[in-house]
């Protein structure tokens, strides 16, 4: 419990230390936020248009749909604000022989990893999010009462512990392979499961969705919970989410042990 | 007051003073690698299979050092002084050995171990690029949980002794090598830990800067009888701050004693720089090996044994018109040199 609370400091610090370093260059600190910004609407309006000029996702309402996006895009800007530029930094350091620092810390360097990857780049998606979430929920006339939150809470516990694992598992194999840009792709690929409903995939993409990669529980569930149509598959994605994490921890342990560093 | 606090952190370590602060014995690190021929079919070829071979990078180093030494670990490129250091600092496991270093074993009690360690890579830097040392230095004493006072007097402490009371507010990216060494070297010593490995400290830095940062390091040792492990490939460095060398080649310790032992390594040869009033042909020198020769000059090496110094002396000044004689023993370089090669 210390040192997450040590690591929770941690993270505090490295993001002052990230906001200081992107301020340094102001005029690139406020386009990128302004580009961010603009880029992160696209993704809603491209939803809409497919929405309105096809048959739609079967089950879900234009206004559904939006709920989906809002969601996908506020949990997308959060995962990008919290956890941003980690992938890059690991390959960068292991590379060049740099995560020996990390070592030589008092910290458990997995630890050091994740909480070192703040981006601002996560504002855009976060704020666009914000605003398509607000225009949904008012068309949808939707309530939040405290089992939902509670509910909705679980579901971004379970979701960031997935987005951990899946940083945690890049950054063994990384150790073992040292270049992982390829793996780096397939991951991309695999994640962008998660930007459609679950129910409209084939039941065995469904099965995988909700246990070996259960990435339902990013945007999926958190929608079905606010439509009150949860079901008993949120445990199980929860669950899931938690043995993902033990599992990559397991692999960390054992590729730190065969970590070779670079020359010297 | 560092004293005290440096004397707090030993007793809290559980170390008692005069004691061995690092212990090796039988210590064994090998490396796969993979060779790949020139060209793109080689690259292609490696997708099948490609041959890989097991590197021994260190075979059997044993090493002793005391508390409050200042001990050099040499070696030519590629002999196993990296490896050896990252083992100690905790970075690597090794395949086989026992390290014991602050009563700890570094990879198995790392995170309390690094506590009251201090590493400076002369080629990794722990600085922040874009923003000045300052800010680096508020994120260790975060990481190492300095007290704000502490911290303020190390800061004030480090900024007269090093000379960098302004520079450490200016950004990075504008400070000269010799100034960010010595930013380096105050991020390894901040925490005030018992042991420190510095890793090339003076690489590439003027005359004025090395005096410094060995000034630093000597002013440490003194006030806070603090472990330094030098690796360098600078004689100066050795000459100025080691009380003893280690020296690997190949993965293994090839001397381990004083400055002085080194110094006297080749105790039977002598070095004999002779000044001449007159022109002397080279060939009037053939008696004794010349190391080098110049029209009034000339640099000999002569072997004690069946004659003593003495005798070479008044054979010389019998046989030359001298203006000036100098005896010396075989340098330190080229007993280095002669060590690395054998």
């Amino acid at each position: 419990m210390d040192s997450l609370y040590g690591l929770a400091r941690l993270y505090f610090w490295n993001m002052k230390i990230s906001l200081q370093k992107m301020m340094v260059y102001r005029f690139d600190f406020i386009a990128s936020l302004l580009v961010s910004i603009l880029v992160s609407g696209i993704g809603p309006y491209v939803q809409y248009l497919y929405f309105t000029r096809s048959n739609g996702y079967p089950g879900w309402t234009l206004n559904e749909m939006f709920l989906f996006q809002g969601l996908l895009l506020l949990w997308l800007g959060l995962r990008d604000l919290l956890f941003g530029d980690i992938r890059g930094y690991v390959i960068k350091f292991i590379r060049s022989g740099d995560f020996d620092k990390l070592l030589i810390k008092p910290y458990s360097p997995v630890g050091v990893i994740l909480v070192s990857g703040f981006s601002l780049s996560g504002i855009g998606p976060c704020s666009a999010g914000m605003v398509v979430l607000l225009v949904a929920w008012s068309q949808l006339n939707l309530t939040l009462c405290w089992e939902t939150v509670v509910l909705l809470i679980v579901m971004f516990i379970s979701g960031l512990l997935l987005y951990l694992a899946i940083i945690i598992m890049f950054s063994a194999i990384t150790i073992m392979l040292v270049q992982m840009n390829g793996i780096g792709l397939i991951i991309d690929r695999l994640l962008g499961f998660a930007d459609y409903p679950v129910d409209i995939f084939p039941k065995a993409v469904q099965t995988v969705l909700l246990t070996a990669l259960p990435f339902a529980v990013w945007t999926f569930y958190p929608t079905q919970i606010l439509l009150g149509r949860s079901d008993i598959g949120m445990w199980v994605a929860s669950a899931s989410s938690l043995i993902v994490l033990w599992i990559s921890l397991q692999c960390w342990k054992r590729c730190l042990h065969h970590y070779t560093s670079a020359g010297g | 007051m560092l004293e005290t606090v440096f004397a707090s952190l030993y007793k809290r370590g559980g170390i008692r003073l005069n004691d061995s602060i690092i212990t090796i014995e039988g210590l064994h690190k090998s490396f796969k690698i993979y060779k790949k021929d020139e060209g793109l079919l080689s690259s292609l070829r490696g997708y099948w299979g490609r041959k890989g071979k097991s590197i021994l990078a260190v075979d059997g180093i044993d090493l002793k050092v005391q508390k409050g030494e200042i001990r050099g670990l040499i070696g030519p490129n590629g002999a196993g002084k990296s490896t050896t250091i990252k083992i100690m600092s905790g970075i690597l496991h090794p395949d086989e050995g026992k390290v014991e270093i602050m009563g700890m074993t570094p990879w198995k009690d790392r995170k309390r171990y690094v506590k009251n360690l201090g590493v400076l890579f002369g080629q990794k830097s722990q600085l922040n690029w874009d923003l000045p040392a300052v800010d680096t230095f508020a994120l260790h004493r975060e990481m190492y949980g300095i007290g704000m006072a502490k911290y303020r007097e190390r800061i004030a402490y480090f900024g007269e002794l090093l000379n960098i009371s302004e520079i450490m507010y200016k950004p990075v990216r504008l400070l000269s090598l010799g100034e960010r060494m010595k930013c380096e070297l105050v991020c390894a010593l901040l925490h005030e830990p018992a042991l420190i490995f510095l890793d090339e400290p003076t690489i590439g830095l003027d005359i004025i800067s090395k005096q410094t940062i060995r000034n630093f390091i000597k002013r440490t040792n003194q006030d806070m009888r603090t472990t330094f492990i030098v690796t360098t490939h600078d004689v100066s460095d050795l000459e100025d701050l080691c009380d003893k060398v280690t020296i690997i080649n190949k993965g293994t310790v090839v001397f381990d004693d004083t400055m002085q032992s080194l110094g006297s390594y080749f105790r039977d040869r002598k070095i004999i720089d002779v000044s001449f009033r007159e022109l002397v042909p080279l060939d009037r020198l053939e008696d004794y090996k010349v190391l080098s020769y110049q029209a009034l000059t000339a640099k000999i090496e002569v072997q004690l044994g069946e004659k003593d110094i003495k005798q070479y002396m008044s054979e010389i000044f019998d046989c030359y018109p001298i203006k000036d004689i100098n005896i010396s023993n075989i340098r330190i370089e080229d007993v280095i040199k002669h060590i690395y090669s054998a």
